[in-house]
């Protein structure tokens, strides 16, 4: 933070509207509150029909619509005063490295710098209702983990996609980096399931301007390179979660069947006995419901650092990953999905809340060639092909559905592992990115002489296993990764603008005395 | 190899052990503080024993089940105080190499990490009030990665630092970011 600039620049303020739609949440918390206040009198809801019917006392109904009339000026008032203090603004200083200013908070005022090059992905969101009124929010990903990220919410589309653009000016210094073996990826990744013509004319017609209006988010001169249609999504979703699916029917006519010949009271009873099943079943269909809402209208954009990922049916999600911000990379292949050839590809990005702890989406769902293609552009490894090691028969003890499956590859670039029965995975980590490595070996494993490697990765990042490896054989995998990782350690000039933010990236002075600062 | 064995009392192997690489120990001293919780737990049940007892005396109601329990207890605090913890903080082994660090511990459950010096973010010099009267700390290497852990514990304190010094110098040579 050296070369920062003592005088502060003119802030640019978020969209005016922004309060409203914060304000909603501080209402809710009040309402809640003044429920809490007139509980005694609403306990019985009887009064309020009583009330409208003129039968009892109005001056109640006004005194409780008056509290929340009052709650609501307090909230827009909260709102507006924070919208006042809260402002950003991008400075570039001699050496045309851009920081962001971010400053907020009312009475714990923040201040936040963020050095640009460290942002490892920015997002435009667009939560349902901002999405109506034409509002988006511009998210900043740090390598430090959600506490660093930087939430602009809400700016207007237009400015929004101009903002993210002089911030991806400042943040992409990465060369351009392709699979050097293959033409470009036009051609294979089209969407899946449909070999034929169809899908590339899609594409040609959603590039030609067929595209519904997201005027302003839209980048020039970014290539689509991949689409996943809605049927395919859903299909292939149905598919993955095909248990939960059966589970769900067979519970609903145990249901009907079971209140048939006992009667309703059984009904009940059997709602109450099967409590946890019933929750497990709700909270694994609406994960699948919410990631089908969130990977609809997926598409994948190439921009000449990276890729761009626009997704989303209520919110939409429009996320921006460098090349060089990628930590890792997996392939997976659920049970189903393999007989019709599907894969998907998720990537791990240094950051990132906790929500996708499990790595964003690169590709929800494809063929898996065109799926291994991807691989190959974001990392510049073929993953099919490695000579993937396998675990070895004493893998068989601690591991008899999967052991056939665990395998090793080591490439130029980094190390890929191969797990999972049912649920297959290829995991691959740059060795770049490796910051330690570990070896782990428990009571079971010492009688049969394995171990368990892992390679531990930037926060956000999916930690890396080989289970299971010969004694021999892990202690090759350890001193492998350590060498190699150690080759990949970059010149101090180079790095020294890359470390991470312990030091210095992300600058957060709070204060709890608002007077002592010459702002605003 | 059969020094190692002799000394650690666990078979050697190339992974956990790798040959030609100058194994060094912790401080003894990390025992006498890893052994204050166990003294602990060891009243605990000097405590009930002498309480069922005296309550024996004065003639309460059978009262055996307590002093039992607490020779229980007492018992477990004898074997985690002679046999796991002297063992347990034998087990702890840390070696500079030219490029990396490793870090081994743990006798029923091992583990083995290795940090290059260039990954490390941050160095921890750091010391409760126990230990420092026992002239011990614990070096702590923190990489970019939360799932890192390198953690030298029972270092004397002039060890500790001086290590540190060595590991800052190691790593602003070969310093490299995410």
């Amino acid at each position: 933070m050296t070369s920062t600039v003592n005088v502060t620049p003119p802030l640019r303020r978020l969209h005016p509207l922004t309060p409203v739609l914060g304000s909603w949440r501080l209402l809710g918390g009040l309402t809640a509150a003044a429920f809490g206040l007139f509980r005694e009198r609403l306990e019985n809801l009887a009064w309020i029909w009583d009330a409208l019917h003129g039968s009892t006392d109005f001056a109640v109904l006004l005194k409780a619509l008056g509290v929340l009339l009052f709650a609501l000026l307090v909230s827009a008032l909260a709102a507006w005063l924070s919208w006042r203090a809260t402002g950003f603004a991008i400075m570039a200083d001699d050496n045309g490295v851009g920081t962001l200013l971010f400053h907020r908070g009312l009475f714990v005022r923040q201040r936040s710098q963020v050095r640009l090059k460290r942002v490892q992905s920015v997002d435009v969101n667009q939560p349902l209702v901002p999405r109506l009124l034409g509002l988006s929010a511009l998210r900043l990903d740090m390598a430090a983990g959600e506490g660093a990220s930087v939430n602009l919410a809400y700016l207007r589309n237009a400015d929004a996609g101009r903002l993210r653009e002089e911030i991806l000016r400042h943040t992409g210094v990465a060369p351009v980096r392709a699979a050097t073996e293959q033409p470009p990826p036009t051609a294979g990744l089209s969407t899946a399931g449909r070999p034929d013509g169809t899908a590339d004319a899609a594409i040609a017609a959603a590039t030609a301007g067929g595209l519904p209006a997201r005027a302003g988010l839209e980048v020039r001169g970014d290539e689509l390179i991949a689409q996943v249609s809605t049927a395919h999504l859903i299909r292939a979703n149905l598919l993955d979660g095909v248990s939960a699916w059966l589970l769900l029917v067979v519970w609903l006519i145990g249901l009907v069947v079971g209140s048939v010949i006992w009667g309703w009271e059984a009904l009940l009873a059997a709602v109450a006995f099967l409590v946890p099943l019933t929750i497990a079943l709700v909270a694994q269909i609406s994960r699948q419901i919410s990631s089908m809402l969130k990977d609809a209208n997926f598409r994948l954009y190439r921009t000449p650092t990276g890729v761009r990922i626009s997704s989303g049916l209520t919110s939409t999600i429009n996320r921006t990953i460098d090349f060089d911000r990628i930590q890792g990379v997996r392939l997976m292949e659920p049970y189903l999905w393999r007989r019709f050839g599907w894969a998907a590809v998720m990537v791990d990005i240094a950051g990132g809340s906790r929500d996708e702890e499990k790595g964003a989406a690169l590709m929800p769902v494809t063929g898996r060639s065109a799926a291994l293609e991807l691989v190959a552009q974001v990392s510049g490894v073929w993953l099919d092909h490695g000579t993937y090691v396998g675990a070895g028969g004493g893998a068989r003890r601690l591991d008899p559905w999967g052991w056939r499956y665990l395998g090793v590859a080591l490439f130029d670039q980094g190390a890929a592992r191969r797990s999972g029965r049912w649920r297959r995975s290829i995991a691959f980590v740059p060795f770049e990115r490796v910051q330690s490595v570990t070896a782990r070996q428990g009571w079971l494993q010492r009688r049969l002489s394995l171990a368990t490697v892992y390679v531990d990765l930037p926060v956000g990042a999916k930690r890396w296993d080989a289970q299971h490896r010969g004694h021999d054989d892990a202690a090759t995998l350890v001193g492998e990764l350590c060498r190699r990782a150690r080759a990949q350690l970059e010149p101090a000039s180079r790095a020294a603008d890359r470390r991470p933010e312990h030091e210095a990236e992300h600058q957060a002075t709070q204060q709890l005395a608002p007077g002592v600062q010459h702002w605003p | 190899m059969a020094t190692l064995r002799r000394v650690t009392g666990v078979p050697a192997d190339a992974l956990f052990f790798e040959p030609g690489v100058a194994w060094r120990p912790v401080s003894p001293k990390l025992v006498t503080e890893r052994r204050l919780p166990v003294l602990a737990v060891a009243l605990v049940g000097v405590a009930m024993m002498i309480l069922g007892a005296a309550l024996q005396l004065v003639g309460a109601p059978v009262l055996w089940p307590l002093v039992m329990a607490g020779l229980l207890v007492t018992a477990v605090a004898a074997v985690l105080w002679f046999v796991v913890v002297p063992r347990v903080v034998s087990s702890w082994r840390y070696a500079e190499r030219a490029q990396d660090l490793l870090i081994r511990h743990g006798r029923v459950y091992r583990r083995l990490t290795v940090v290059p010096y260039g990954r490390m973010q941050v160095i921890e010099v750091s010391a409760n009030p126990i230990s420092h009267r026992l002239g011990i700390a614990t070096v702590t290497l923190v990489t970019a990665s939360a799932n890192t852990n390198a953690k030298i514990p029972g270092l004397p304190m002039e060890v500790a630092q001086e290590l540190r010094d060595r590991l800052a110098a190691k790593g602003e040579a070969m310093t490299a970011g995410l």
